[in-house]
């Protein structure tokens, strides 16, 4: 009887083989790495958080459905509802959405209630019960008519999902950070479908930097959730306005324009600080939360029973506005209005926006500026809606303090490029004027926080434990090549870190050394890692500054370093990404950039 | 240096027909001792050393009756190798009961020289298994390691490569 000594190549071995080949060779030449591994998340962050857009949307309309009984917007039901209707409806709202969010303070979550705060201070992770109760909440004030935006709730959830997506790939927070921030982006694109204003929203208002590290995945984020929120929804700008083209407005009007971004400059402070006030003085009646809100509901129905276009976001009534045929008496009641609605709804405690209800003050303010320049010079402003756009984008510019966003933010809403030139100069003097104020812009609170400073001042003394990854992929020096082979086929990595029985790191095995065989039955049980491990690999100490890594990757073509331990054990304790350590030096840069806080206005 | 192409490896640096040794430590040793004054061997001494931790590792054992005693050494310039018969069969494998080894291939490379090593090994074992002119020629050269080939394979020489 004949002994077969070898085995047989199975009869799909070569195409297998060459199938692994290709595999590898794609993966070298497009380099795959950690950087486009980012891209690919922040994508599907993205997508998550349309989705979450869009699930929330639905929900608020049917509870607005089930709260007044009708399929309209807000202020439609607010018009077509008796008077007692008005306050019930929204009092109802907010008592029940302030005992939802009452539930926050008896489920206190170590992790960080607010994105922003995950972002700028924390370490990534977001309290999915927080964010949880604020949105649940959010969907009952803004369903019932609450003067305040969905986009808040919106970012959250988005943010949110993104923090749950990345914990469960171990991922670092610097990392986790940046996905947040990408679900934020996501939240905003979505919300008013507008990609980049989505990605500067992030960069300018919360990152504070246009670093390509974090502004492309941000950028890849924004456009995927405004793909499937189109795809969703439809394609249509948010505030569709004809205009004529710019030379037609004519190059005169510019001194308007920039006399409309001195005043929204000048109305930003004010807006900000009525805002506040309000919150302050609704906190000081001591009213138990689901009561405060439930009043805040009741006190936006009564401006609602006089002006049913204070109620709700205020999304239909800025569309009207710029459509036109508006009169300057109704629309300045309407902006007072507005901006009591507003200040009631935020003060109260309901949880939502103030982003679209500043674009519905800021629409107002223009129109009623174009209105009024009509009536002093009757061949002036002959379109008031191009004033709305401009004054939306300068009162926003102003009260974010981040005018770039606000011009691509205005331009996106309406898609007409003819504006953009009145709307620059509007958005930065707008934004100069607010500052002369000492303005602290909305977000200010969140972003200055030092509630939860324990990770940003660690990132700031810059150590490599921060940002290692534990347990990255590994072998022993007797596991066979058949394993190596498994876990490069698995992993997307390029080297493969080898230990001895001790778990001491002994070197690491090169997939560039390998691929060639990847398919090599002859080898399966002949070659262990023993063979193949490279002694020399570079290693790094987990007690190594910033500045040490940074120096140890400018000498290693490799995307990851291994950490091993201090000691003469030189244990294996995790591995840290170049991507990560870019990441971390971006935060400390901008963190360094900031200008010290400012006294609030 | 770049890899062999097929035919050197075909061509050991040393061919051992009739191995005295009785333990893999002597079998090693008494190979290694036949490439003094290679060109491409630095240190013998370390290449046994080298040999014996790789060995100590994991056992070498390639298939039934046939051994692969190898390692990566800074004790070698190049890939050096020898093809070495036992008429009475080395335990190589810790398993009392496992066959012996009668056909003993030493191998060292260079640690740098990962790729031409893996293409080595690979290239040996396809060696084995699939007969070629120059193997045939290879077998006429040596008559023992024929027999050796012919016993392990099952196979009558010098139809070696049609039997599998």
């Amino acid at each position: 009887m004949k002994t077969r000594l070898f085995k047989e190549q199975g009869p799909g071995a070569g195409l297998i083989g060459r199938l692994l080949r290709l595999r590898f060779w794609i993966a070298e030449a497009l380099h795959l790495g950690e950087q486009q591994t980012i891209l690919v998340v922040a994508a599907l962050i993205g997508l998550l958080g349309a989705l979450a857009a869009h699930a929330f949307r639905v929900a608020s309309e049917f509870i607005h459905w089930a709260l007044t009984g009708q399929h309209t917007g807000h202020v439609e039901s607010f018009a077509r509802l008796a008077w007692w209707q008005c306050l019930l409806v929204p009092a109802a709202g907010g008592l029940c959405a302030g005992v939802i969010l009452s539930l926050r303070s008896k489920w206190r979550s170590p992790k960080a209630g607010d994105y922003m705060e995950a972002i700028v201070l924390g370490d990534g992770r977001v309290s999915f019960r927080s964010s949880l109760i604020q949105s649940a909440s959010a969907l009952f004030s803004i369903s019932s008519g609450a003067s305040i935006g969905r986009e808040g709730p919106l970012v959250q959830l988005s943010a949110m999902l993104a923090s749950l997506f990345g914990l469960g790939k171990n991922t670092p927070a610097v990392r986790l950070r940046l996905y947040v921030a990408c679900g934020a982006a996501a939240g905003i694109a979505s919300v008013y479908n507008a990609p980049i204003a989505g990605a500067l929203f992030v960069s300018e208002i919360i990152l504070q930097s246009i670093a390509m590290e974090t502004f492309g995945p941000l950028v890849l984020a924004s456009m995927t959730a405004t793909l499937t929120s189109r795809h969703l929804t439809g394609n249509n700008p948010l505030y569709s306005v004809a205009l004529p083209q710019f030379s037609e407005i004519g190059w005169s009007e510019l001194g308007a324009y920039a006399a409309l971004g001195l005043i929204a400059g000048v109305a930003a402070p004010m807006f900000l600080r009525i805002l506040r006030l309000t919150r302050t003085g609704f906190q000081k009646t001591r009213i138990p939360l689901p009561l405060r809100l439930a009043l805040g509901g009741a006190l936006v129905g009564a401006l609602a029973i006089l002006h049913p276009e204070v109620g709700g976001n205020g999304y239909s009534v800025i569309v009207s506005i710029l459509r036109g045929n508006w009169m300057v008496q109704t629309l300045l009641f309407i902006l007072l209005f507005k901006v009591a609605a507003t200040a009631i709804s935020f003060g109260s405690g309901a949880v939502g926006g103030v982003f679209t209800p500043t674009l519905f003050v800021g629409v107002s303010l223009g129109s009623v500026f174009a209105l009024g320049l009509q009536a002093l010079w009757p061949t002036f402003a002959a379109y008031p809606a191009a004033y709305g756009l401009v004054g939306m984008g300068a009162l926003l510019s102003a009260t974010t303090q981040a005018p770039l966003m606000a011009i691509i933010l205005a331009f996106e809403l309406s898609l007409n490029y003819d504006i953009i030139l009145p709307l620059m100069a509007a958005c930065v003097l707008a934004y100069y004027t607010a500052k002369t104020f000492s303005i602290r812009g909305v977000y200010a609170s969140a972003t200055e926080s030092t509630a939860n400073l324990s990770y940003e001042r660690g990132l700031a003394s810059g150590h490599v434990a921060q940002l290692m990854k534990p347990n990255p992929p590994h072998v022993t020096l007797v596991s066979p090549f058949s394993e190596i082979v498994r876990i490069f086929v698995a992993q997307r990595f390029n080297s493969l870190y080898v230990l001895d029985s001790r778990k001491r790191f002994c070197g690491a095995v090169s997939m560039h050394d390998v691929k060639e065989f990847l398919h090599a039955p002859d080898l399966s049980e002949t070659i262990i890692a023993s063979d193949l491990v490279r002694n020399d690999f570079p290693t790094i100490r987990p007690d190594a500054s910033f500045a040490q890594a940074l120096e140890s990757f400018s000498h290693h073509t490799g995307e990851r370093l291994p950490v091993v331990s201090n000691d003469e054990h030189h244990q294996l304790l995790g591995s840290i990404s170049k991507a990560d350590l870019m990441l971390a030096l971006v935060n400390i840069r901008q963190r360094r950039s900031d200008p010290p806080p400012q006294p609030a206005a | 240096m770049e890899a062999r192409d097929e035919p050197a490896y075909l061509s050991p640096d040393v061919f051992v027909p009739a191995l005295q040794a009785t333990d893999k430590w002597e079998a090693i040793h008494e190979i290694l001792g036949h490439f003094h004054g290679h060109p491409h061997v630095k240190n013998l001494e370390n290449w046994e050393a080298d040999v014996a931790q790789r060995e100590k590792l994991c056992p070498t054992v390639l298939r039934p009756g046939i051994a692969l005693p190898h390692a990566r050494t800074r004790a070698v310039s190049q890939l050096a190798w020898a093809l070495a018969v036992s008429p009475s069969g080395i335990p190589f494998d810790p398993d009392p009961s496992a066959p012996r080894a009668r056909l003993i291939i030493l191998v060292g490379t260079p640690p740098s020289r990962v790729k031409p090593y893996l293409e080595f090994v690979s290239n040996l074992t396809r060696w084995f298994r699939s007969g070629t002119p120059a193997l045939d020629q290879k077998l006429e050269q040596n008559p023992e390691l024929a027999t050796v080939l012919s016993e392990l394979r099952g196979a009558e020489h010098p139809a070696l490569s049609q039997a599998i």
